[in-house]
């Protein structure tokens, strides 16, 4: 019967659905080949070429040179123990949060939340403010107050380097580990207890090796987000001259810029964020346990009785030290007249007024990232759902390759993604570069894999019978997308918005590379006037872009719930049996 | 160009400026197609706040908006030379410390030859004569040091050298500070690249630049900045902190600022009235009170401070440190791994 | 292992109350199903009796010992029972071998032994030699099978089995009806089964206590339940069955006449407070009646059964399923033999035997 209402269908909406098809795969990969395969084409020519030769010089060069041999291991070592220390504290706080009786959970889940959200060059800032060796408010606590110099910290180091990155990538794991945790079957566990094993037994050898994949995975993006952060490795690493591969590539743009060698270093950067996310490919492939089955029981809460007050006191310490730390400091310093003085005769607004009325880059570079990062999450998105799309709903040959090709740039770098563009702009006869559209690109093609993977669930939740029916009813392809499947997606649309929105409006490690005066953003402001010396003006601006971001934020979250429940309620058609 | 001749000469030219002055006619500046073009793009390492004043100044003063762009030396050029390489100009002026840079931008043909206004109290040491650059303010760099903290006071540039001085010594980075590139350049030369290996056994910090300096010092994280730059000293001085600068016996550093404009920029006539208002009285008068040694000779010094005829100064060689300024950044690197 | 004894065990959820003042006796090495449909509280009940939740008011106990009381519980870990879910509940990281003998390696168990065990408890379910599998390598019967061996190998004195089969497709859940039958009576371990398939509680069970929203509606062997039962909701929900509307002609004691569907009154056992005049439902099972195609052909009186006509018939291959109109329209279902020849329409009469109805007060 279908087959005789596709043949007695009205003909040319029929033909009209299939170039409508066609467009859109054009359309994306059009785009996805400027945004990310061109580039990336420059950036392997540009490694291997030199006068319009090929050549291997560059790559002798980054692996021979001690220099760069050294960035390499700082970045691998960087990487490794800030994966471990997210192990360390995300796991326990998972499975407080999600599986116990732990007292105040909301506020442990907030803490983690409020650590990711947090850009990691104002934890850096700010941790540098507490911990650098002499002058570090701490260490001058433990030195002069408590007497003890042996307890001193620091922060220049590549211990100080971990501990400013681990507040940014220890989310990761905690938000993999709950999610794992909240999804194992009640009855995996019930069916340990009942035949004798007591709940530690039960947690270590059946809970523990069905989460385990999820954690693992969570280690190794924690791994790859945390060699990539340009701005703590800066601030912290430079001077303790602890080198890493995006500060040497960075350092490699003074003029005369060395643009073979920066690509040969950033193809390296590349391989080895690949190589970690292939791993987690794998693992998560071959030990993937299937989730909540058949009815699906939520399993109970383990009561820890008093302990649960140790583990709340974990939380606390977390909280402490990755949230009150960072923005106290930073406010306190926002605060000072200059700091080092005596601070309560010191007290002013000074900064904030300099920063907010006569610093003539501040409200350009609000400006700037605002745009920047809402237009960039539009586009983001819309690409995402559109190849997304291509994938789920229709059959064309190419759309597997579509799909590969725009989770390309997970596996670059910010920094590498900031060089590829350049090499491909540079040479294009269009005046792209310097302007706002290149960071615009830059941002768009970061987060395409996001854009795409947050289009996927979403379309995911919408039943394809839900369409098939309108579409059987006459509707076309677009009439449906837009009455059915829009509607019921646009919920989880939204929330991709805001994965991509948040961290482009703190983006710095390609920004830092791609901007100009006139495109200025917040992240790049912060970090000159940090790079400057003027520890306060930083410090005030730096509060003046976290209270930004959290009003974009809130702002964003409130006009997209209204919208979503306001068409999700009008769009969603009756479902039953 | 090559500064051979010590700061001595700049005090008998700075009296000879009246019989200059009655033989100079300076180029104009279309006040009216300036405002026509409504802004002009600055790209500088002045610091941040005296940049941020003279901008606003110029505004009050003619109404032109001024898109400030500031930076560390280095971070400028390196923005300004990619952005040409990307056949973009999107600079008007340039303002750095770096007059080996300025040198070489000459010889590429990328300035505007210009000589507004009291060109002729600038002396010569410090511009170009066609008017390609000219100091807008004088870098004065010694040994900074905090006086209340007991830290033995050197002499000569090679006193800190001695181990008494271990963990208590900070420097900025050439590879980001232009100013710091010359010195390096300078005293590598004279005394041997051995003198950095020694501050290096003395656990010397280093930092990006000087405002970075002077921070380590005010902070107490530091106490002797081995090349610090007296703006800075006198800012946190008056401010209420212990520093002070040592003008070591074997040469302290004046480093010039130039200022230059971009030849085929996009403000061309607002550029040049931003130009002849960086050597006017408002912005060099302003100087002094910056703590800064303003270019024009008939200006006096930061109050409490020497002036200028009174403090050996020690020559450098820009065009050498600018072709070597590669393998300079590269040598200091390794020593500083 | 004694028996186990539930005691006015009550369940709530919030709002709900899933369990509601329950009673049960469970002897030692019965096999009781609890039935009933979804909702009804057959696995709040189990889950009771397993321990992994505690009863609101109530006590559970097994032999001497009480294991469940509003204040305290013991846990499942203690309590000496097996269990399987009917999700089967098997560890996808640990193989068959790894699975089974997870219970023993809790109990310490020497690790020849072990494999001695797990190999017999495989052999038992009639898995022989899969030890090395993974779980994700087994079909739905062989995984059923591998999670009853985990439970068993421990040699519970109670198993408590929640809808194991309604995972499996319809042949092999007849057959594994059988082989668990099999089992219990080979191994004597009490069976406590929860499931909503009637015809799979009849099977399997020694005794059945069928349960409706929270409370227990009847409890005894099948038999009992199907021929007499207790009350509308058993009646309607195990097996087939009419409801026919009637009324009490003459009440004495407890039996009367009732006139069914319109027809002249039959005698009948009836229900205690059945008066002269009440309305009833009459509660008949479809293969219980008798259809006779020539009603002229019988003599008149009580045992002529009730006049109808034809209104639709199904030829299901080992039966005729029809459906009659009565004298006062009430429609009902009989079940006739597929060789007899009925047309729609056709006057029939229903006769069956008095104590094979079963009568309500409406």
């Amino acid at each position: 019967m279908a087959v005789a209402a596709a043949s007695s269908g009205p003909g040319p909406s029929r033909g009209g659905a299939v170039r409508a098809e066609g467009v859109a795969l054009a359309v994306a990969a059009l785009a996805l080949t400027v945004l990310v395969v061109l580039p990336l084409a420059f950036l392997l020519w540009g490694s291997v070429s030199a006068e319009g030769r090929l050549t291997l010089d560059h790559f002798a060069e980054a692996l021979g040179s001690r220099l760069y041999v050294q960035a390499l291991r700082n970045s691998l070592v960087l990487g490794l123990w800030t994966a471990a220390l997210s192990v360390a504290i995300g796991v326990p706080l998972a499975w407080a949060v999600s599986r116990t009786n732990t007292p105040a959970r909301r506020f442990v889940h907030l803490t983690v939340i409020v650590s990711y959200v947090t850009p990691p060059y104002l934890t850096a800032i700010a941790f540098v403010n507490l911990l650098s060796p002499n002058a570090g408010l701490i260490n001058r606590f433990t030195r002069d107050v408590l007497g003890m110099p042996a307890l001193t910290f620091d922060v220049f180091s590549m211990a100080g380097l971990v501990l400013v990155t681990v507040p940014h990538a220890f989310p990761f794991v905690y938000l993999l580990a709950a999610s794992a945790f909240e999804s194992v079957d009640a009855s995996m566990e019930e069916s340990a207890q009942i035949l004798g094993a007591s709940p530690w037994r039960t947690a270590r050898t059946v809970t523990g090796p069905l989460v385990a994949p999820a954690i693992l995975s969570g280690a190794l993006i924690a791994f790859v987000n945390a060699i990539a952060l340009f701005g703590s490795q800066a601030i912290v690493g430079l001077p303790g001259r602890v080198f890493t591969l995006p500060t040497r590539i960075y350092a490699l743009f003074d003029y005369p810029p060395q643009h073979g060698l920066a690509c040969a270093l950033s193809l390296l950067f590349v391989g080895i964020t690949v190589a970690a996310l292939y791993l987690q490919r794998r693992y998560l492939a071959r030990r993937s346990y299937g989730t909540i089955g058949g009815k699906g029981n939520r399993p109970q809460r383990v009561d820890l009785g008093p302990a649960r007050w140790g583990v709340l006191a974990f939380g606390a310490v977390v909280f402490l030290v990755a949230v009150v730390a960072p923005y106290l400091t930073l406010l306190a310093v926002s605060v000072s007249t200059s700091w080092g003085l005596a601070f309560w005769e010191n007290l002013t607004l000074r900064h904030y007024r300099f920063v907010l009325l006569e610093y003539d880059v501040t409200r350009r570079a609000i400006g700037n990232s605002l745009i920047l990062a809402g237009a960039a999450a539009t586009l983001a998105m819309g690409l995402g759902s559109l190849v997304s799309w291509i994938d789920l709903r229709t059959q064309h040959r190419g759309r597997k390759l579509l799909d590969y090709a725009s989770l390309i740039p997970l596996g670059l770098p910010g920094i590498v993604v900031a060089v590829a563009l350049i090499q491909f702009w540079l040479r294009v006869p269009l005046p792209i570069y310097g302007t706002l559209l290149i960071i615009l690109l830059a941002y768009t093609g970061r987060y395409v894999p996001l854009g795409v993977r947050s289009a996927s669930a979403a379309f995911h939740q919408v039943d394809p019978s839900l369409e098939e029916s309108a579409r059987v009813t006459g509707a076309g392809w677009f009439r449906t997308f837009r009455a059915v499947t829009l509607p019921l997606a646009r919920p989880g649309l939204l929330a991709g918005w805001l994965l991509v929105f948040v961290p482009a409006i703190q983006e710095l490690s390609a920004s830092i590379l791609l901007f100009s005066s006139e495109s200025i953003t917040l992240a790049v402001a912060v970090y000159n006037l940090y790079e400057t010396g003027a520890l306060e003006p930083v410090a005030a601006l730096a509060i003046v872009t976290m209270v930004i971001i959290t009003a974009a934020v809130a702002l964003a979250t409130r006009l997209g719930r209204i919208g979503a429940r306001g068409l999700s309620a009008a769009g969603r058609t009756p479902v039953g049996p | 160009m090559n500064w051979t001749r010590p700061a001595a000469a700049v005090l008998v030219l700075a009296l000879a400026v009246p019989a200059w002055a009655h033989a100079f006619a300076p180029d104009p500046v279309d006040l009216a197609a300036a405002r026509r073009e409504g802004s002009v793009t600055w790209y500088t390492s002045t610091p941040i706040a005296t940049a941020q004043k003279i901008a606003s100044a110029f505004q009050a003063e003619t109404g032109i908006r001024v898109e400030l762009f500031r930076s560390g030396g280095s971070a400028v050029l390196r923005r300004f030379l990619q952005e040409l390489d990307a056949r973009r100009v999107v600079a008007d002026v340039l303002t750095i410390s770096d007059p080996a840079a300025a040198g070489m931008l000459v010889r590429r043909e990328l300035l505007v030859p210009f000589r507004p206004r009291h060109f002729d109290r600038i002396p010569d040491e410090v511009k170009d004569p066609r008017g390609h650059h000219i100091a807008q303010r004088l870098n004065l760099v010694g040994i900074v040091m905090r006086t209340d903290r007991g830290a033995p006071i050197p002499r000569n540039w090679t006193d800190l050298a001695d181990p008494a001085y271990k963990g208590l010594m900070v420097m900025p980075d050439p590879s980001y500070t232009a100013i710091q590139l010359m010195v390096v350049g300078t005293l590598s030369r004279r005394y041997g690249w051995d003198f950095y290996q020694k501050l290096r056994a003395n656990q010397i910090m280093i930092v990006q630049g000087h405002q970075q300096v002077s921070e380590t010092l005010t902070r107490g994280e530091r106490l002797v900045a081995a090349e610090g730059l007296d703006q800075h000293t006198w800012l946190d001085r008056k401010a209420g902190h212990k520093v002070q600068t040592v003008f070591p016996a074997d040469g302290a550093f004046a480093i010039p600022a130039p200022t230059a404009i971009i030849k085929g920029s996009p403000h061309p006539n607002a550029a040049r009235a931003l130009a002849e208002f960086m050597i006017g009285d408002t912005v060099q008068k302003l100087f002094p009170g910056e703590g800064v040694y303003a270019a024009r000779s008939d200006v006096e010094p930061p109050p409490g401070n020497p002036p200028l005829g009174q403090i050996k100064l020690m020559p450098v060689d820009y065009d050498q440190i600018e072709k070597e300024s590669r393998a300079l950044k590269a040598r200091f690197n390794e020593i500083y791994q | 292992m004694a028996g186990i004894e539930i005691e006015g065990v009550t369940k709530r959820f919030g709002a709900t109350t899933a369990v509601r003042d329950l009673s049960l006796a469970i002897r030692d090495r019965e096999f009781v199903t609890l039935l009933g449909p979804s909702g009804c509280g057959k696995t709040t009940l189990l889950r009771l009796i397993a321990g992994f939740t505690a009863p609101d008011a109530g006590v559970i106990r097994v032999g001497a010992a009480t294991l469940s009381s509003p204040a305290a519980v013991v846990a499942p870990e203690r309590r000496g029972m097996g269990m399987v879910f009917q999700s089967y509940a098997l560890w996808p990281h640990r193989s068959v071998r790894q699975n089974v003998a997870f219970g023993l390696e809790v109990r310490k168990v020497r690790r020849g032994e072990i494999a001695a065990r797990v190999a017999r408890v495989l052999e038992l379910v009639g898995l022989p030699g899969l030890e090395r599998r993974y779980p994700a390598e087994l079909s739905g019967g062989q995984q059923q099978r591998v999670a009853l061996a985990r439970s068993l190998v421990v040699e519970p004195g109670i198993l408590l089995l929640d809808e194991p089969l309604s995972n499996l497709d319809a042949g092999l859940r007849e057959r594994m009806r059988w082989e668990l039958k099999d089992v219990q009576r080979r191994t004597g371990i009490t069976f406590v089964y929860v499931t909503h398939d009637q015809a799979e509680a009849m099977t399997l069970s020694d005794r059945v206590a069928v349960m409706h929203e929270g409370a227990l509606r009847q409890y005894g062997p099948p038999r009992e339940v199907y021929g007499r039962p207790a009350d509308r909701t058993v009646a309607d929900f195990v097996g087939r069955v009419n409801l026919i509307p009637g009324r009490v002609v003459r009440a004495s004691g407890e039996v009367g006449l009732v006139a069914v569907g319109g027809g002249p009154p039959l005698a009948l056992a009836l229900p205690p407070g059945a008066a002269e005049g009440q309305a009833v439902q009459v509660a008949i099972r479809p293969e219980s009646f008798e259809l006779v195609g020539r009603p002229d052909a019988l003599a008149p009186g009580p045992d002529a059964g009730l006049p109808g006509k034809v209104a639709d018939v199904a030829f299901l291959g080992s039966a005729l399923d029809c459906y009659v109109t009565l004298a006062d329209g009430s429609r009902v279902r009989v079940q006739a033999h597929p060789a007899v020849t009925l047309e729609v329409g056709q006057p029939v009469a229903l006769r069956f035997d008095g104590r094979a109805a079963t009568v309500f007060l409406s």
